[in-house]
């Protein structure tokens, strides 16, 4: 049983993803392995060695996403419809009497660039601008309308860290929380990177997938033949608040934040390293007072990429021992919906939560021949029941070196 | 089309553009003539973009709005009276 006394309780989370919007479906698909890749055709590809990402279908409909003032863009669309899922689920309401202690964190690697870049064309083009143009394409445009939206008086932020930004945003609202700076933070991230400039300068970088097989196939972490990640966009929250708030609201928690823990690699501003993320890895655990050996499954960060997956596991090796760390259950679901940048760590923790709650490893599709490098259990194929062990650790490491690791319980 | 005409005209228009707005913010109104604006739900924001629809409808610009200016246009006659004001 988890030790939960200096714990943060999750009561409710909201997911919008490639491969379904709501969080049920969500876990259902992941359980199951299903792809939400597929060819890109909001945009042209045809320049590109990578043609695919993972988009979000069903959001045209959404209250959050019509054609007027306030029209936000998708980025802004999946935080509100996200956030209001788990919102519902964790029985907050808009306008609560507390609501000065109830904060918003969000984390987004990108914001609301495709505002931003729709701006742009239109001043190329002579148009003029919208005099909201600022409030729809500054970083923190999603914040401002969930602020808007939720009613809550808190402290609010948003945290821009890259592929670690939602992490940052969790494990920042569980340490203000601990702090006693706020009663419940609802807290995520959002990202939408599938945009034609944004797209292109991610190809420029020659860290995409140049599969050219099956969409379903092009993210293929911790494989021997893996080329690159994939993009995609989608957007979490987990509503966050303290055990006794809970408990005398009458809400029961679905799971816990128990740790975190964040470092920088100072040495490269991309290349990751070993040192640092074992170093995240044990300061997390740390933080939460538990050992390696309670850890039963880690949501790796696994992109894909060669230089992710290999370092990654062999940070994991360090940071747990060789024994150790081939007890461990560790996947990537980003090979079935792709690296959602700086939603990803909220998607980390949604998963983790549901995993720890059913005791499933949920798989790493597209993982035939492992690279002789990644030898650990990467959960291929298909789902596994998890190894012994009450806590799960999610990680998320980015550019410009930031790493972070969250610690949950169920 | 003389003058009185013109200021009907320019009513009729800023009055569609006003629906358009309260329709896209699913803002429910009833009265119809739109006296006080604020009170029908277009703040400082809404009215930023109420201007900038007028902008292009009547092919005005309005520049920097003064604090005199925004005061007058709280009401649905001050905006039109803007809007003739800026035509001339």
């Amino acid at each position: 049983m988890a030790d939960v006394s200096n714990a943060v309780a999750i009561t409710g989370m909201g997911v919008i993803s490639p491969i379904g919007n709501g969080v049920e479906q969500f876990w259902q698909a992941s359980v199951a392995g299903r792809s939400g890749i597929r060819k890109i055709e909001r945009f042209d590809v045809s320049k590109f060695a990578c043609k695919v990402g993972a988009q979000i279908d069903g959001l045209e409909n959404s209250p959050y996403y019509k054609n007027s003032w306030k029209a936000l863009d998708l980025s802004g669309a999946m935080a509100l419809t996200a956030a209001s899922e788990a919102m519902a689920q964790a029985k907050v309401d808009q306008g609560h009497e507390n609501s000065r202690r109830f904060g918003i964190f969000i984390g987004t690697g990108t914001g609301s660039i495709t505002t931003h870049e729709a701006s742009v064309c239109k001043v190329v083009a002579g148009e003029r601008l919208h005099p909201l143009s600022i409030l729809r394409a500054m970083p923190n445009a999603s914040l401002l309308e969930l602020v808007s939206h939720c009613g809550f008086g808190g402290p609010s932020a948003t945290f821009s860290a890259a592929c670690t930004s939602s992490s940052h945003a969790i494990g920042e609202a569980f340490k203000a929380m601990q702090a006693d700076r706020a009663d419940l933070i609802l807290a995520g991230g959002t990202d939408a990177p599938l945009s034609g400039p944004l797209y292109a300068a991610w190809s420029a970088m020659r860290v995409m997938s140049n599969w050219s097989g099956d969409p379903a196939g092009a993210c293929r972490p911790f494989s021997k033949d893996r080329s690159g990640l994939v993009l995609g966009e989608g957007a979490a929250f987990v509503v966050l608040e303290k055990i006794e708030h809970a408990r005398n609201r009458g809400v029961e928690p679905l799971g816990y934040v128990v740790g975190y823990s964040s470092n920088t690699t100072f040495e490269h501003s991309t290349r990751p390293s070993v040192e640092p993320e074992q170093i995240v890895m044990q300061a997390a655990m740390n933080d939460a007072g538990i050992t390696p050996e309670e850890v039963a499954y880690i949501y790796a960060h696994g992109t894909g990429t060669k230089a992710n997956d290999g370092t990654e596991t062999q940070a994991i090796k360090a940071a747990f021992g060789d024994t150790l760390a081939y007890k461990l259950a560790v996947s990537s679901p980003k090979s079935c919906y792709g690296h959602t940048l700086g939603a990803c760590g909220a998607f980390g923790c949604v998963t983790t939560v549901l995993g720890l709650r059913h005791r499933i490893a949920v798989p790493t599709m597209n993982l035939a021949e492992p690279d002789p490098e990644c030898d650990l259990n990467y959960v291929p194929g298909e789902a596994q029941s998890l190894p012994e062990g009450d806590y799960a650790l999610v990680n998320a490491f980015g550019f410009g070196g930031s790493n972070a690791t969250l610690v949950i319980s169920a | 089309m003389d003058s009185s005409e013109a200021v009907q005209d320019t009513r009729e228009r800023m009055r569609r553009i006003i629906i358009n707005y309260l329709d896209s913010q699913d803002i429910h109104y009833q009265d119809t003539n739109f006296d006080k604006l604020e009170e029908i739900g277009i703040d400082s924001l809404g009215m930023l973009d109420v201007i900038f629809e007028i902008e292009g409808e009547f092919g005005v610009q309005t520049g920097e709005i003064d604090s005199e200016v925004l005061e007058k246009i709280t009401t649905f006659d001050g905006l039109v009276e803007l809007v003739e004001s800026l035509k001339a």
